[in-house]
């Protein structure tokens, strides 16, 4: 019974990889096994590099990697272009590599172990200190030798004595199927106290790569399937939902100026600085110059705005800012407007989101601008957009950047269009934009229709746009329809 | 005369280098004309040996000499394969002791 009175609680090793603490609600299980599983080409082999990485770089730890299926030359060789100098980390002894790759010379006559292995691991542990051993892959070592009995005996002792050792250890194995057994030799998963499962599939002609804790022995994480990319910098893990579930967001009652004194007043004394805005309405409405005004405010106050277009070019973008009497060049070339414009078929949501966290992190603005949302609905299916959005509202409010995003009606008349359908609930404001029929004559309205965490002004004002930009007038009386269609005034 | 040089890598003193070792002794040994060299590594003293030899499981013999460098993994109980593999296949050696009989002799 005292033994027990003994046991340590669980603790936690931060990964270092981009997005793992937050999925993984802490990051490895520390002295612990962690194993890592995934079909062929699914990113096993630099994951369980880039922990290592990770480990010498961003945390002082040094660490063994293991290798039973490449050579050690081809692990150097494939993360040269990420900029990871193993060999450097080697010769500054952070870094073991053991070279177990499969010898073709190797003859079996009669019963064995890995004892060979072991005491290798074992030594190079006490060598240089280290605290993370990496093996790279058990499958391989089901190539190279000849009797599996052996190997799975010889696996769990391996893990034990790792354990004993109390090193953190990362085993990669093989998956033959996406959604199958674990691993193919289905002894793994029971001497690991995690298990990861790298997924890359091909959906709708694009590949689509996620990563799910199956399992943690012990202690809380998330469950899903998350989205990752492969960027210049290694993995990026886009915790999208986690994002929703998780509303720890900093929430500020600092209001700001939207840009424009009477849509102030209509919010309630202006927007607030950690909060997501939707403009909708139809084509030609005035999302651009709603845009426009949020955006010029941020410069005026000498601010920094990054404005995302994705249905216009920077010129289309400098020349209506112009029309309006904004100079977009000027402060562009102030430092305080950045525009980023981009088709959004040009990678898929993995890959934007990463891009617009990577422009945040770097320009630090105030304010985001995109438009519009509902041009990057057709680039993927309706949930990962929904992801999508969700995972962007939660970088954007934890940064607090006040944020503006315009979605396109898809009528002239206005109507829910799909994006305000999956985004509403995430947005804190929506502003409608609607086009309304006036004897004859069609004039603009705007209404707020939702403001989360304040009054606003809940009736239809009349808005027109001149040489200045936006000019709101007085509230329509008696419109009937302003959500749903062109509204008619008698 | 050929020179014979062997390499028995060996973790510990354990039932499986000590029947590697016996088995070396009986069917390898008495069919190398003039003799040979033997040198037992044990992994477990020297593992930066393993590492060099990039010794993975053990028991490991190694024949250096002459060349071509053949490695045999096991505890050798595998006669016809061992004696296959160093070309010394001829009918005048003691029988091999395998795992089956020694785990007989141990109880």
């Amino acid at each position: 019974m005292n033994q027990l009175l003994d046991v340590a609680p669980i603790r936690r090793m931060p990964s270092g990889i981009r997005g793992f603490e937050h999925i993984s609600l802490g990051g490895l299980v520390e002295g612990r096994n962690t194993l890592l599983v995934g079909t062929s080409g699914s990113g096993k082999t630099l994951f369980a590099t880039e922990l290592l990485y990770r480990a010498m770089t961003d945390f002082g730890r040094q660490a063994v990697f293991v290798t039973f299926e490449e050579k050690p030359a081809d692990i150097v060789r494939n993360v040269q272009r990420l900029n990871w100098d193993l060999p450097t980390l080697v010769l500054e002894k952070k870094l073991v590599i053991l070279d177990a790759s499969l010898d073709r010379t190797v003859v079996e006559a009669g019963g064995y172990d890995l004892s060979g292995i072991i005491s290798q691991i074992t030594d190079a542990v006490k060598e240089i200190d280290a605290k993370l051993v990496v093996l790279d892959s058990l499958g391989a070592l089901f190539y190279q030798f000849e009797n599996p009995g052996i190997l799975r005996r010889e696996i769990l002792r391996l893990t034990d004595h790792l354990q004993e050792m109390g090193v953190t250890s990362v085993m990669t194995a093989e998956r033959l199927e996406e959604y199958g057994p674990v691993t193919r030799y289905g002894i793994e998963e029971f001497v690991s106290d995690c298990v990861v499962v790298l997924r890359h599939q091909l959906i709708e002609e694009k590949v689509r790569r996620t990563i799910q804790i199956y399992k943690l022995r012990g202690d809380r994480h998330y469950k899903d399937e998350f989205p990752f990319t492969i960027e210049s910098e290694g993995f990026c893990i886009l915790p999208l939902s986690a994002a929703e579930l998780e509303l720890t967001q900093a929430s500020t009652a600092d209001r700001i100026s939207f840009g424009n004194a009477k849509f102030d007043a209509m919010a309630g004394g202006g927007l607030f600085q950690d909060s997501v805005i939707l403009f909708s309405g139809p084509t030609g409405c005035g999302k651009t110059l709603m845009a426009t005004t949020f955006a010029s405010e941020a410069c005026r106050r000498g601010e920094r705005v990054l404005y995302l277009g994705y249905e216009e070019s920077r010129p289309q973008l400098v020349r209506n800012a112009g029309s309006w009497g904004r100079d977009f060049m000027k402060w562009e070339r102030a430092g305080l407007l950045k525009m980023v414009c981009q088709y959004p078929e040009a990678q898929g949501f993995e890959g934007h989101v990463y891009a617009i966290q990577r422009e945040i992190e770097q320009f630090r603005p105030s304010r985001l601008v995109l438009d519009s949302i509902s041009a990057l609905e057709r680039i993927g299916s309706v949930r990962h957009f929904r992801e999508f959005v969700i995972g962007l509202t939660g970088f954007v409010k934890q940064q607090q950047v006040c944020s503006l995003f315009t979605s396109s009606s898809p009528s002239l008349s206005g109507g829910i269009s799909i994006t305000d359908a999956h985004i509403s609930t995430i947005t804190d404001a929506i502003v409608l934009l609607r086009y309304v029929e006036q004897n004859g004559k069609l004039s603009r309205g705007v209404i707020i229709i939702k403001m989360r965490g304040s009054e606003h002004d809940k009736q239809f004002h009349e808005y027109s746009i001149n040489n200045q930009g936006l000019e709101i007038g007085k509230p329509f009386v008696h419109v009937p329809t302003a959500l749903l269609g062109i509204a008619s005034v008698s | 005369m050929e020179k014979h040089v062997y390499t028995f890598f060996i973790a510990g003193g354990g039932e499986l280098a000590i029947r590697a070792l016996a088995n070396f002794d009986r069917l390898i040994r008495p069919r190398l004309e003039g003799g040979c060299t033997l040198t037992v590594v044990d992994i477990l003293k020297e593992p930066r040996q393993a590492r060099e030899h990039r010794v993975v499981a053990t028991p490991m013999l190694v024949r250096e000499q002459p060349l071509p460098m053949i490695r045999i993994l096991g505890d050798l109980s595998q006669s016809a394969k061992v004696l296959d593999q160093l070309g010394l296949t001829g009918n005048d050696g003691d029988s091999v002791l395998s795992s089956a009989r020694s785990a007989e002799e141990s109880r």
